[in-house]
């Protein structure tokens, strides 16, 4: 049972199969359920977004002014009818498509005007990184909503400026986390090494730093995807965000408060749809914050 | 102020301790017996899986509040009661006041939000009838005690100023403050530095002798025991394998793991390094028969047939290996 | 709680004595508090100038000539040229923002030539609503948020616990504005147990003020309140897996000792700054549920400035929410810096 030292002793134990980066982190997200449920779900909200003029019962703008304010299941319409008619189902399938690519469009442009300045910043320091980092302060200080207006103030109505404006709000929160990420991964010993080898900066910041700052970006991105829909939801239901005749949840929301007198569950559905997609995603994000992060330390 | 309790033994039987695994509870502690006289100190020594964590934590009672382990069997048994028996409210009158415990990570065992007289006056005010400034005063004199210069003064720092080693000593002020009867040190020095380690163990020693408590000594140490202990204890796999005084234990051992070790802690240049092939085994996965078998040079197909026994070897002395006698096990000095 | 010490303590841990036994690496330096607090509000200068300039430049954005946008829509042109003069639009940008500047300090935000009416004393009005709203939902989440966090946190993995972290996920996925519709359609419409709209001003009827602040504040701090449940479940349940948690358990004291003096110290620093966090989302989110509540608030003159592009008064209401924002957090972080064990009371 002792060994002699100049004996090489074989391992009791057999090593555990090579397993990816990427590999560990898909096994860590699909064992939890939870993760599993909104990727279920999202992928669905996703498909019938695409699938829109295929799974629409009707035509989602054909007004029927003998048909209006239906309840839910009169004369076919699963959901009832609007004020001019229109089957509430289909609106709310294609209002979806509008409300999922806006969240899309802010978050993309959140990123792009907040990474770059944050990974050059973050990685060079001094001066440079001070100015963003103050910059993105103030961004933050004010409040969203009043920041988004503003810039649709300046932009005028609509759902693309709408989206850009949210995209504004989302821009230093992308480089707050990209520029921790950065400061986290800069001191690390592989940095240094490429340093040695005498890969110039930018190398550097492309294929080292990038994939480690790409996984906070994710969670970031994931999250920030269904406060877009909130946000997004709520201009377009004080009118600054989507204009007619498009129509988004928010948009539908809006309609909905209107006639909330004479038909009161026409403001669930659009509301509904909103929160099971916010939530989706809201877990979404956490579960893949906790299928990313690092080993926990083995208790002796 | 002194509390004048009658000294008492620690006397632990058949602990059983089982843990949450994705497989369900699993049992890790398997019928540990554990005698710790007044003025005692009695060292655990064992790998790190082995169980002797769980069953101080066992002992001072900390598992009452885990949701990933449980006490399943046992007695532990102090001055007549038998604390594993007690409503969670009774024993919490035991804890810190007639038994308490030192921690392997004096950098994180600490509040940094209080000051360290303070996290010591605590524990007095909670259990003791003494004032606000009695219990002060009386850190003071602990922190004296402990090798904390200047002990007025710096009972009103804040942990982050101080160094591990120091921050041990404050933890040691803290276990003290009510006079208990048994202190249980879970690697107390592991963490920290050499030399350091060295002043601690000298503070132990000379804290049993003042106070005349007994302690048990955790570590995966042989080294430490040696310089240390009055007994041991060797775990392996969830069982004692050997216990017995320790001149005797490290000078001749009576069962092939406690040698196996003795045999790897580094000695001089001339006696080759060794040590014992093999891992221990999983918790799920424990061997038939003797658990140690399977690393065993001296294994035999008896030793996998049944449950082994732990049997007396001598005055005091226990071992679980049914070679033993026929055994020659090289000790150290 | 042994806060206090002897004055004149110099509460510097890394001083250099002789033979001191202290570890190598330097400590943190504990800093006084009115230090702490002199950086804090240091540092947001600079942020309040950015702000400052930005919001001085939003006429410069929209294209063409930030006289005649200011001047909107109804104005002669002998009007934009007393504006531009008034204004300063023909003077070098510093000077104009100097200028700017030094009238916004003395509260003097300019006219709206579109309502013709002076924008500070607009402001003035409404922002006893908003701020009064703001405030209270905040209140809301901290109220009810904190004991559900710790409720969950300190029975983790129990039933309670799950539908806490599942009803808190819920409401942190509902828009305030569809709550505010739902809760004025059931609660206020159908059932009349509560207004459905307006507000009354706290000094003329407090009973009807609460009355009619009651649901506009669940509406906005209801969502808040889910976030501030996470927040303190998540701290609180970090804190009490930590070593000095355990070390205090080991000295057999109670519960309510163990999670009020122990663990809280600890855990509520990121979960008082949430709520600061909070407050500013909520004072954006008032904007909206003003209008379902038809209160009279910023919100209201908000979305009307920005429907009609009247600049003075988008400028105004941006400079004004944004200070109130950066002052909350700052009241925040010195709360913080208080709790901080590294800054000591001298």
């Amino acid at each position: 049972m002792t060994v002699e030292f100049d004996q090489m002793a074989e391992p009791a134990l057999p090593t555990p199969k090579r397993e990816t980066p990427a590999r560990r982190f898909v096994r860590r997200l699909l064992s939890q359920p939870v993760a599993v449920a909104s990727v279920v779900v999202l992928t669905l909200i996703f498909l019938v977004a695409v699938f829109a003029p295929v799974l629409a019962p009707e035509d989602p703008n054909a007004t029927n002014l003998t048909a209006t304010l239906l309840d839910p299941g009169e004369e076919g319409h699963l959901l009832g009818t609007d004020h001019l008619g229109r089957d509430v189902l289909s609106r709310l399938i294609f209002a979806g498509r509008v409300s999922l690519l806006a969240a899309t469009q802010a978050v993309v442009v959140g990123a792009l005007i907040g990474i770059p300045p944050a990974l050059v910043g973050g990685y060079i320091g001094g001066r440079l990184d001070w100015l963003f980092m103050r910059s993105a302060d103030s961004l933050l200080a004010c409040p969203p909503l009043i920041l988004a207006i503003t810039v649709i103030g300046i932009l005028g109505p609509g759902l693309t400026n709408a989206m850009i404006a949210v995209g504004i709000i989302f821009a230093p929160r992308f480089a707050r986390m990209t520029r921790g990420a950065v400061l986290s991964v800069r001191e690390e010993t592989f940095v240094e090494a490429a340093k040695s080898m005498g890969l110039s900066q930018t190398r550097i910041l492309w294929k080292h730093i990038l994939p480690h700052v790409l996984s906070p970006i994710i969670v970031t991105g994931t999250v920030l995807a269904g406060m877009a829909m909130i946000i997004e939801a709520g201009l377009s239901f004080i009118g600054l965000g989507v204009q007619v005749p498009q129509a988004s949840w928010g948009s539908m929301l809006s309609t909905a408060y209107r006639f909330i007198a004479v038909a009161p569950t026409l403001i669930l559905w659009p509301g509904i749809a909103v929160v099971i997609t916010v939530l989706a995603t809201n877990l979404l994000g956490d579960a893949i914050r906790d299928a990313l992060g690092r080993e926990r330390r083995p208790t002796s | 102020m002194s509390t004048s309790r009658p000294p008492e033994e620690l006397r632990v039987s058949g602990l059983q301790v089982e843990v949450a695994t994705r497989r369900g509870w699993t049992p890790i502690v398997q019928g540990v017996d554990l005698h710790v006289q007044a003025g005692e100190i009695h060292g655990i020594v064992g790998e790190s899986g082995s169980g002797k964590s769980l069953t101080a934590l066992a002992i001072m009672g900390l598992l009452q509040s885990e949701s990933h382990a449980r006490v399943t069997g046992g007695t532990v048994e102090m001055g007549g009661t038998d604390l594993l028996s007690l409503s969670r409210r009774k024993l919490r009158r035991w804890q810190g006041n007639r038994l308490a415990m030192v921690f392997q990570e004096p950098m994180t065992s600490l509040n940094p939000a209080f000051t360290i007289g303070d996290q010591i006056a605590e524990t007095m005010r909670y259990h003791l009838e003494v004032s606000r400034a009695e219990a002060w005063e009386r850190a003071v004199e602990l922190l004296n005690e402990v090798g904390i210069p200047d002990a007025r003064t710096h009972a009103r720092d804040y942990p982050h100023q101080y160094s591990g080693g120091m921050r041990q000593r404050v933890m040691l002020a803290i276990a003290l403050a009510c006079e208990p009867s048994l202190l249980i040190a879970d690697e107390p020095t592991t963490a920290l530095d050499v030399t350091v380690q060295a002043q601690i163990l000298e503070l132990i020693s000379s804290l049993v002798e003042r106070h005349e408590m007994g302690v048990i000594f955790i570590t995966h140490d042989l080294a430490v025991v040696a310089s240390v202990c009055d007994r041991v204890t060797v775990m392996y796999a969830g069982q004692v394998v050997e216990s017995g005084r320790v001149s005797e234990v490290i000078g001749s051992p009576q069962h092939p793991y406690t040698a196996g070790l003795l045999a790897s802690v580094p000695g001089t240049r001339e006696a080759p390094l060794s040590w014992i092939r093999g891992a221990p085994p999983l918790p799920n996965d424990m061997p038939d028969g003797c658990r140690f078998h399977p690393r065993c040079e001296h294994a035999l197909p008896e030793c996998r047939a049944g449950d082994i026994p732990l049997v007396a070897v001598g005055s005091g002395r226990v071992s679980r290996c049914i070679l033993t006698q026929g055994l020659d096990l090289k000790g150290r000095k | 709680m042994e806060q206090s010490h002897s004055a004149g303590r110099p509460g510097n841990g890394g001083d250099g004595g002789a033979g001191r036994w202290q570890s190598p690496r330097r400590s943190t330096a504990s800093m006084s508090l009115t230090r702490v607090a002199a950086n804090r509000v240091w540092a947001s200068v600079p942020i309040i100038v950015v702000v400052t300039l930005v919001v001085f430049s939003i006429p410069y954005f929209i294209p063409g000539d930030p006289a005649l946008t200011i001047a909107g829509p109804n104005a002669t042109v002998q009007d934009v040229e007393r504006i531009r003069t008034d204004l300063g639009f023909d003077e070098p940008l510093v000077g104009q923002y100097l200028g700017w500047l030094s009238r916004s300090l003395r509260f003097d935000l300019g006219q709206s030539y579109i309502i013709g009416r002076d924008v500070g004393t607009m402001i003035a009005e409404r922002m006893e609503v908003t701020l009064s709203l703001a405030l209270l939902s905040t209140a809301f989440a901290a109220l009810v948020g904190v004991p559900l966090g710790i409720a969950a946190a300190v029975r983790i993995g129990s039933v309670r616990d799950r539908v806490a972290v599942v009803g808190a996920s819920l409401g942190v996925a509902i828009p305030n504005y569809w709550l505010a519709a739902v809760l004025v359609t059931y609660l206020a419409v159908k059932l009349r147990w509560f207004p459905a709209a307006g507000y009354v001003r706290i000094g003329e009827d407090v009973v009807q003020w609460a009355r009619h602040l009651v649901l506009p504040t669940v509406s906005l701090g209801a969502i808040a309140a889910a976030e501030i449940t996470r927040q303190m479940r998540g701290r609180l349940a970090e804190t009490l897996a930590l070593d000095y948690v355990r070390t205090a358990r080991m000295k057999g004291l109670p519960a309510h000792l163990i999670i009020g003096k122990h663990a809280l110290k600890n855990a509520a620093i990121p979960v008082v700054t949430a709520l600061g966090l909070q407050l500013t989302i909520v004072l954006g989110g008032s904007v909206i549920v003003e209008q379902i509540f038809g209160m009279a608030g910023l919100g209201e003159l908000a979305i009307t400035a920005v429907q009609a592009r009247d600049i003075p008064v988008i400028q105004g209401i941006v400079l004004l929410t944004t200070v109130v924002a950066i002052g909350a957090n700052l009241v925040v972080d010195i709360i913080t810096s208080y709790l901080d064990p590294r800054v000591s009371i001298s």
